[in-house]
């Protein structure tokens, strides 16, 4: 029970581990903006050459990366057999009753699996993959400090993922032993169908709740005690500091994305319409 | 200036209970704790001692009687926001689940909330977490998760949560009653410290009276009233007092006691381990003496 790890964060001492993660996140939407930038097949070899750039920059081993796609394979697979199908272009290369199925299908099938793919990649490596939670609230609490500016509960919503993220792991434990609890006066979790199965979760659900209640009225005394009082002149233990090297960082990003502008300005071969 | 550090005048408070009445809580409490007093509060669930400790930091507000907190008056009702802070930050409180008083998921963020909360500049926060962690004996787990620790200390990282802000009272609400012995031990020989070394009050609510049996004072609550504020020593000298009320009596006071009843002779009022142990035999040597003279008599 002990070795739940929050998110995915995998531990190295990489480039992209080392930056600032006000900047990763920023990076990560740059570089979302760049994988729809990409329109021809000179650009979107770039986009992918930059993933894997990326991944070999990050230390992140192929097979843990490969993780994270997994969850969209369906997703992957949906929208490539609906682009294939349903483009209609000028070159048909086979017909068969009602499906025909274009050079421009095939091509631009390819490039959405290409573009959602390093999407994927792109996001995990620059946010999740070597940014801890904890640090990505923060960063993220900081970007959107702006927004208290029109009374947005910045402070709070950060605070909220953080008590979250704190209680994950004694949550997941008293759901173990309420579950142990309820089995040991014989219920059964295992056997019968997927409605049944989820009608004997009832009994672990409600004392779960209950307890989870009483937790929150408990820390928020302690938090009391602890004389919290809102986000207003609250100072921190670790402020960010950002360095010339997440300044590089972002620079090659935005580099990256005048290229593939100009890729598709002045690149040739097959374009997606 | 107060000579005491807490006082409380008739102090009242109500609670709702199930059907929504109003019970009291506390009737007519009377108290005074000088700064440095290591103080023990008793009594059966349900007396009010959290409730005291609840309106000490001001979680809890009375229904009648004062309370002033290092001279001041904490009920006069023309506390500003800031003075409410300060009080909060001088009496410090302490609570039975540790995993329910930990916010951050990170040691060093979690000691770090309490000066974060008051506007503590960063370095100056980074030095009171040192310090903070120096003193109750963890130091080197600055980064470690709270979760994974065991209960004794994550009760230590509670109480040094308590300590970055520099408290001067620390109020202990039950805090070793889910641990194990071992963990009880730890935080029991921490607070000790603080209270010996750095002059900190301390007031510990507590089931075990082999935990009251140590402070300079115990305090016995009993359905909202304040029915004793004495000495360990006096208060366990007296066991049937505490059977009456419910309450544990130390297995060393129950042992000299039932010696007595045997009709074996113990002299002094012996209460802790020790003492008892020292009087039992200081009883059997006096014995043997008396043995030996018989003999050499006769």
């Amino acid at each position: 029970m002990n070795n739940i790890s929050f998110g995915q964060y995998y531990p190295a001492d990489s480039l992209i581990h080392s930056l600032d993660a006000r900047f990763k996140v920023i990076c990560a939407f740059l570089y979302i903006v760049c994988s729809f930038l990409c329109k021809n097949i000179l650009s979107f070899a770039a986009l992918l050459a930059s993933a894997v750039i990326l991944v070999a920059v990050s230390g992140i081993p192929m097979r843990i990366l490969l993780r994270a796609l997994r969850p969209i394979i369906f997703i992957l697979l949906f929208t490539v057999v609906i682009n294939m199908f349903w483009t209609t272009g000028e070159t048909l290369l086979f017909s068969w009753w009602k499906i025909r199925v274009y050079y421009e299908g095939i091509m631009n099938a390819l490039f959405i699996a290409v573009r959602i793919v390093v999407l994927i990649i792109g996001t995990s490596i620059f946010m999740t993959y070597t940014t801890t939670p904890i640090a990505l609230t923060d960063a993220l609490e900081s970007l959107l400090s702006p927004l208290k500016v029109v009374k947005a509960p910045v402070h709070e919503f950060a605070m909220m993922i953080t008590i979250a993220l704190r209680f994950i792991p004694t949550l997941t434990e008293e759901t173990n032993r309420i579950m142990a609890a309820q089995k040991a006066r014989g219920a059964d979790f295992t056997s019968g169908s997927v409605f049944k199965r989820a009608r004997a979760l009832i009994p672990v659900l409600v004392p779960l709740f209950v307890s989870a209640f009483r937790r929150a009225d408990e820390l928020a005394t302690a938090m009391e005690c602890r004389c919290y009082h809102g986000g207003e002149g609250r100072t921190r233990l670790n402020v960010p500091h950002c360095r010339p090297r997440d300044f590089v960082m972002l620079f090659v990003i935005i580099a990256f994305g005048a290229g593939l502008i100009l890729i598709n300005i002045y690149g040739v071969g097959y374009t997606m319409k | 200036m107060d000579e005491y550090f807490i006082r409380t005048e008739h102090l009242y408070c109500n609670y709702k209970d199930e059907n929504g009445r109003e019970a009291p809580a506390l009737i007519d409490i009377n108290l005074n704790i000088k700064k440095g007093e290591y103080i023990a509060v008793i009594g059966r669930n349900g007396s009010g001692k959290s409730t005291l400790a609840k309106l000490l930091n001001m979680i809890l507000v009375p229904a009648s009687g004062k309370i002033y907190i290092d001279g001041r008056d904490i009920t006069s009702g023309d506390l500003t926001d800031s003075d409410i802070l300060d009080i909060r930050r001088k009496v410090g409180m302490v609570f039975q689940n540790p995993d329910n008083q930990l916010v951050a998921t990170i040691v060093e963020e979690d000691i770090a909330f309490g000066p974060e909360n008051l506007g503590v500049p960063t370095p100056e926060i980074r030095r009171r977490v040192d310090f903070a962690l120096e003193t109750v004996g963890m130091r080197g787990y600055e980064k470690h998760e709270p979760h994974r620790l065991s209960g004794g200390q994550k009760q230590r990282i509670a109480i040094a949560g308590v300590l970055a802000m520099e408290p001067e009272c620390i109020i202990l609400d039950e805090a070793t009653s889910m641990l194990d012995p071992r963990g009880r031990a730890e935080v029991i020989s921490t607070i000790e410290r603080l209270n010996r070394e750095r002059g900190i009050t301390v007031i510990m609510i507590t089931h075990y009276m082999n935990e009251a049996v140590r402070a300079d004072r115990v305090i016995v609550l009993s359905d909202g009233r304040l029915i004793r504020d004495c000495t360990p020593r006096q208060l366990f000298s007296d066991p049937d007092f505490l059977r009456r009320q419910g309450l544990d009596v130390p297995q060393s006071v129950e042992l000299i006691d039932e010696l007595r009843r045997q009709g074996i002779a113990i002299s002094g009022v012996p209460v802790t381990q020790d003492e008892c142990a020292e009087a039992i035999m200081k009883c059997l040597k006096n014995k043997r003496k008396k043995a030996e003279n018989g003999k050499d008599q006769a």
